[in-house]
This record gives C-alpha cells, structure tokens and sequence, in this order.
C-alpha cells in the first residue's frame, strides 16, 4: 500500500510538472501571438471566409433537396461544427508542433530538444500553442454548434455527454494516431505528406454523412482514421440514431491502439534516429 | 579516481545513399538506390575523470560530434559501450539528463521572439530547479557575463556574442556535471572569445564539472584544456596532454629575431625555414629543428647583432596539421 501510494504521489507530481511546463509553453505562444498579431489577423479572417463559404455551398445544396440521405439541413451544420471542432483543436494544441518535426530534425533543433529531461513526444507535441485559431474557433464553431442544436426534441444531458464523450476521446485518438505517423519521419523522407494526407486531406470528408459512403471507405473512416468518431457519431448521439456505448469502446479500444503503435514507431524511431552531421 | 564518461570500443555506422545526377539517374535512383555505409565513429576508446576539461579535434567529418551525440544520449550506438556517471546515455534516463548540457555554438534553445528570460524559466521548470536557486543562478551566471542588462529584451536582437551567452547560462542553469561544448565561440569576435573561454575557465575550477570541447579554434583548446583527445575518420589518434602533444609532434621552435641592421635571406637560410621577414630583414622569423634550437640561437647570436630573440613552440594549429597529414600519409 505504502508502494502504491509513492508511485501516486509521483504521478501526481509529475502531472503537475508537466501542467506547469504546458502553461509556459501558453504563455510563451500567447506573447508570440501577441507580436505578430497582423499575421495571425489575416488567419482569422481567412477562415471565418472559408466556414461562410461552406455555409453558403451547403444552403444551395439545400434549396434543390430538402434532406441528404437522411440528414437535414441543420444536421449537416452540426456535421459541420464537429468537424471544425476537431480541425481547429488539433491545429489550435498540436498539429504544427508535430508537422514541424522533419525541419527540426534537418535543422538540428530536435537534437536540442532530445537533451531535455522530458518526454520527447510531449515535448514535440505541444511546444507552441496555435493561439491564434482559439478566436475562429470560437466564433465560427459557436454558432454553427448553437444553430446545429437549436430546438431538437432528442437532445438530453447524456446525449450531449456522450457527444462531448466521442469529441474528446476521438481528438485524443487522432492526436495519437498523427503523432505515430510523423514518427515514420525517422524512417521515410516524406513522412509528413502521409500524415498530411491521413489527418488532414481526409477531413473533408467529415462534412459528409459517413453513412453516404460505400461500406469500406466508412471503414476506414471510422477504424483506420477515426474521423466518424469525431463528427458522424457526435451527430448521430444528438440525433438520438445510435445506442453510443458500442462505437464508444470501439473508440477505446482504437485510441490504446494508437498509443501502442506510436510508442513502438517512436522507440524504434529514436533508435534509428542519426541526427544531421 | 573512477572515470565518470568511459568509452569502449564505441562505433556509430550510418546509411548513406547515392544519388547520381540527372533526371534518369534520379528516376533508376527512384527504383533501386546506392546505398552505402559510412562509420563514423570507429573503434573508439577513452575515459575521462571528474572536473577535467578535455578538448575533442578532428577536422570536419572526423566523428567528433557524432561522439558527442553518443555520449548525450542523442544517438545509439552501433557497437560499443558508453558509461556517463553510470548511466547508459541512450536509455535518455531523467537523472541522467538533468545531469548534463549540451551546448551546440550553431544551434539554440531559447525562444528566437522572446526575452532569454522565458527560456530560462521554461529549463527552471523542465530541470526541476527550485526558485532560489533558479535566482541565485541567472544572477550569478548573468552577473559574471555581464549580460544583466540583456535578459528582457527578444533573443533575435540580441548580437551573437550576447546569445551564446545566454545560452550558456541556459545550459548551466540546472548546473549540470558534465558539459559538451560543440564549437561554442563559432563566429564570435576575439574579445567575446576570450570572454567565454575565461568564463568556462572559471566556471570549472569554481564548480569542478567536465568539460569535454570541440572547437576548431586551436585558441580555445590551447587556453582551456590540459588533455587533448584527437581523432579522424572516427578512431582515436592521440589522447593525453597538450604538453605531451607538443613534444611529440612539434619537430620544430620558431626564433623570432630582432636584428639591429638589415639582414640578407641568404645569410639567414642555412639556419632553417624563414617563415617571416619584415622591413628589409630587421625582424625575421625562422624555423628550426627543435632538437638543434639551442646551438642555432647561439649561432646567430654570435654572429649577427641581435636585439631581441625569442624561442617559441610552433602553434596548436600547425601540430594538428601536421598529424592529420602525417595520418592521412
């Protein structure tokens, strides 16, 4: 028991050192974000442009049709906002720490970071903060999501629950399954267009119904790149369509995976990491 | 006295491929490569005590950095063992790389847009440092480099002198035991180098940790460090001290004379190499068989009005030289 409580007591301290180190890395992006501010301005912008320019595409859609298999045209806005949910957030945390991880192996700069006394992956994953897509993400995703939801009779508590469930669950798998791919950069030269291709071309999709698709690429969608977990089923659960505790485990069970496989892909990686001359 | 860095038999291979030029070698490339093997470090063996601080030389490519990566931790090995402060470095334990800093001259660590302050303050919290001793430390270290003033404003505004500074103090901030230097006063002007290699000097006699040092500054090697560690094509040509290396390898002194009249090459040619004359003769420099030095000087002072002579040892730099084409022969 004595043992046990020691091994809490570091993990506990741990976490906090790790949370502390985190809120530098905010605080240091959010000083960066403050001086480029211009920059990150014209970001904004862009995109408030392309969420209007998908709205717009989507109520032409619906002046021809009145449903899409199935999905109205409020469902597909809430297809949408889970959609950006899980873009923004992956940008917003860790996809430009993770694509910039080939030039800092060529620039030298991950040999920097492999002295430290840290988790490499950690360390890689979350260094910068995307400050800059918070704002987008709150007043693009905000009322796409309040009009998504607005005036549903299936919504309850633990509809909403399990959405918020599947969201974060399939984030962090997504985040774990990005982070296996780019470790093949200690492999393949062109490890970050397969991951670019895998997390972020595919997204596309997401806009679209899974259901819509032939049953193997809804395989894939779900199982190879967990893509319906972040948008499809979120939708389904507030539609009152799916019983969520079966898709959920299966989330489970494929974010472990995904840890594994970016845990072997890593140790195997750093092995046969040989650094720039 | 146990080593605190042992070096067995250590050799590191990478993969290299080859690519020919032009489009159709680039797509035959594309099908089947060249791939080849290059060692880079090879059959290498040394060790190293507590509180020495050991210069590492070798011309570009010869292994030294990739050494130095092995011992950080940064790479594996290929065959071999490494043992610093008892840890097997690519195991990349905590307590082992808290123990150390690496210092690369060309690479940094602090954040490019921010004040060196903040990178400071994220090593406080990654090395666990407790806040009086994190204050006690930038001031210190800020104190004796005197960049006081420097500390709050963006590292991109900063002249490279003041950030290689900075970043010494980053990387001795957890004051580690052990420090690798990989060229750190590369492009530096002479003033900061002397500055930083009198700080080092200081730093290791004040906190006695190792020091192990690359540089292609034979200055930086010369004033530093007492044991000097050569290799080449990644295996081992000399180990043990500067003075040593001198006596060894220096074949040759330089008199350097002062002649109160103008003195003909051709009288002073059948002495040694003149490897320096100035204004007409009256200041000269020859080469001499160091065994042969004495009676040499003694003979030209015999013979000519001398004014001032000195006997020096020919620079780092020229011994190095002359091992590395002795090896290369």
């Amino acid at each position: 028991m004595a043992g046990e409580s020691a091994v809490m007591r570091l993990l506990a301290d741990d976490m906090k050192r790790y949370l502390k180190i985190y809120f530098i890395f905010v605080k240091n992006s959010f000083q960066l974000f403050l001086s480029h501010r211009f920059n990150f301005l014209m970001g904004i912008t862009a995109n408030i442009i392309w969420t209007i320019s998908q709205l717009i595409s989507l109520r032409f859609l619906f002046d021809k049709i009145s449903t899409f298999q199935g999905w109205s045209f409020q469902d597909l806005i809430l297809l949408l906002a889970f959609g950006q949910i899980y873009v923004y957030t992956s940008v917003l945390i860790y996809d430009s720490n993770i694509s910039d991880l080939p030039k800092k192996i060529i620039s030298g700069a991950f040999d920097r970071m492999l002295t430290k006394p840290i988790n490499i992956k950690f360390l890689s994953s979350f260094e910068t903060v995307a400050i800059a897509q918070f704002i987008p993400m709150i007043t693009t995703v905000t009322p796409l999501l309040l009009y998504g939801l607005a005036g549903r009779h299936s919504l309850t508590l633990a509809s909403l629950l399990f959405a918020f469930l599947f969201i974060i669950l399939g984030n962090i798998a997504f985040y774990l399954l990005t982070l296996a791919l780019i470790g093949l950069t200690f492999f393949v030269e062109n490890a970050l267009s397969i991951k670019d291709f895998i997390t972020q071309r595919t997204s596309d999709l997401s806009r679209i119904p899974t259901d819509y698709f032939p049953k193997a690429i809804r395989y894939i969608i779900t199982y190879a790149i967990p893509l319906a977990f972040v948008t499809y089923y979120p939708a389904l659960v507030i539609r009152g369509r799916v019983d969520p505790i079966l898709p959920l485990t299966s989330l489970l069970l494929l974010t472990i995976l995904f840890y594994y496989l970016g845990h072997v892909i890593w140790q195997k990686g750093l092995k046969n990491y040989s650094g720039v001359g | 006295m146990n080593p605190i860095i042992e070096v067995k038999n250590l050799s590191r291979s990478f993969k290299q491929y080859q690519k020919e030029p032009g489009l159709l070698d680039s797509l035959k490339g594309f099908v089947s490569r060249k791939e080849f093997e290059i060692k880079a470090v090879n059959d290498l063996s040394f060790s190293l005590n507590e509180g020495e601080i050991v210069g590492f030389i070798g011309p570009n490519g010869a292994g030294k950095t990739t050494t130095l990566k092995m011992l950080s931790g940064l790479l594996y090995p290929t065959s071999g063992s490494v043992s610093v402060l008892g840890h097997e470095p690519f195991k990349r334990e905590k307590e082992f790389l808290k123990s150390y800093a690496l210092v690369m001259g060309q690479k940094s660590q602090l954040w490019w847009d921010l004040p060196p302050l903040e990178g400071f303050l994220l090593n406080k919290e990654i090395y666990e440092i407790t806040s009086s001793d994190y204050e006690n430390n930038v001031k210190e270290l800020a104190g004796v480099l005197d960049i006081e003033k420097v500390l709050k404003i963006p590292v991109r505004k900063l002249s490279l002198g003041q950030r290689m500074k900075c970043e010494l103090i980053a990387a001795l901030l957890h004051k580690p035991r052990i420090l690798f230097l990989d060229e750190p006063t590369i492009g530096l002007d002479v003033v900061v180098q002397k500055n930083i290699r009198a700080f080092l000097k200081s730093y290791n006699q004040t906190h006695k940790n190792t020091i192990i040092l690359t540089s292609h500054y034979m200055d930086d090697v010369s004033e530093l460090c007492h044991r000097i560690i050569i290799i080449n094509h990644g295996g081992l040509i000399y180990d043990g001290s500067l003075k040593d290396l001198t006596q060894k390898y220096a074949q040759k002194k330089n008199l350097k004379l002062v002649f109160y009249e103008k003195i003909p090459k051709t009288e002073l040619k059948k002495y040694g190499q003149i490897t320096d004359y100035k204004a007409g003769g009256l200041s000269v420099t020859i080469s001499v068989k160091r065994s042969d030095h004495t009676q040499i000087a003694a003979g030209i002072l015999s013979k000519f009005p001398v004014d001032d002579l000195d006997i020096s040892e020919i620079g780092l730099e020229e011994i190095i030289r002359g091992i590395f084409i002795s090896a290369k022969a």
